[in-house]
């Protein structure tokens, strides 16, 4: 397993936990503390409970953890630290998991900034970073995409934002003077930002290729 | 003789479009172009097209996904996705079949 060696817990109760987001399918939460290994079970509030146990472990080095739902059903999470064999110690009820409602959609605020001043001599790329704004408390779980057209097909940025992190991402190799396209996904659904990257004369510090002609060939 | 004639024109390409598959899918997001069908006359715009193998969580809702039975996976892969068959269209052709008789 990843996340490092175990580290006895200093004490027998377990880091509280939050609900960060939720979708149609998963829940995302976040512990108060990383603090040895802490065992995460959510238990359907329903009588055939036995059949639908998931569970997940926040190793040393984890904060967040993930478990998967069911839309139309309320669950709780329950909590316990374990011993360095594996035994549960004190359990702790956490949370409650609502039944997951559509909140429909809302377009976010994505603001672009090129960083000319990042740009390397002599390349043909230069870097960006990207910032939105959230719509409320549990607007914290994003995925995010970008494309550029002169990207060869298949290549793009791709990556997704856990509710501890910034509301921003930096791609480093966006291609000089090209139509490049930005999509969002959160809580409130997908925002798509279609943008133009700087022209070489733009940058400081860039210059400009020479025309390209095709080779001629001569017949004798 | 027979044969035919294919060129390509850029303004025949639309930009690629970005396709959200969704969480239950790896790759999740996949590229495709549209064809502008501005092909001259006697010709016709061909796609070319790319099938790319895709992963879908098993027990995910049935999408129409062509799934892929002849497709040899790792057992830990096997147990909770199966492949699926994607077409992606790469590019787009103008084309013209002839025939010449001598």
């Amino acid at each position: 397993m990843d996340g490092g060696p175990y580290r006895k817990p200093a004490t027998s109760l377990p880091p509280s936990l939050t609900v960060r987001c939720q979708s149609v399918d998963s829940v995302t939460f976040m512990r108060s503390s990383k603090e040895g290994w802490q065992l995460v079970v959510l238990i359907p509030q329903e009588k055939d409970f036995e059949r639908a146990v998931t569970f997940t472990i926040l190793e040393s080095s984890d904060t967040i953890g993930q478990l998967n739902t069911t839309p139309s059903r309320n669950y709780t999470l329950w909590t316990t630290l374990l011993d360095k064999d594996g035994t549960p110690l004190l359990w702790q009820r956490g949370p409650d998991v609502y039944v997951w409602t559509n909140p429909g959609h809302v377009n976010y605020e994505v603001k672009i900034e090129m960083l000319l001043h990042h740009y390397k001599n002599g390349t043909r790329y230069i870097p960006a970073e990207f910032t939105w704004n959230a719509i409320d408390e549990s607007d914290s779980c994003f995925s995010v995409v970008n494309k550029c057209n002169n990207d060869t097909q298949g290549v793009f940025f791709s990556d997704s934002i856990q509710p501890d992190g910034n509301r921003s991402v930096v791609i480093e190799r966006l291609p000089l003077d090209d139509v490049c396209v930005f999509m969002l996904t959160g809580k409130y659904g997908q925002t798509l930002v279609k943008y133009r990257t700087p022209q070489c004369y733009d940058i400081q510090d860039c210059v400009p290729l020479p025309e390209q002609f095709s080779n001629v060939s001569m017949k004798v | 003789k027979r044969g035919n004639l294919k060129f390509k024109r850029d303004d025949n390409e639309k930009e690629t479009t970005l396709i959200d598959l969704g969480v239950e899918y790896f790759p999740r997001y996949i590229e495709k172009k549209f064809c502008a069908n501005l092909c001259p006359p006697l010709y016709r715009c061909q796609e070319s097209v790319y099938n790319l193998t895709i992963l879908k969580k098993k027990g995910s809702p049935d999408r129409d996904d062509e799934v892929m039975m002849h497709l040899d996976m790792p057992r830990d892969l096997k147990n909770h996705y199966v492949a699926i068959r994607k077409p992606v269209t790469i590019g787009c052709i103008c084309t013209r079949d002839f025939i010449e008789y001598h």
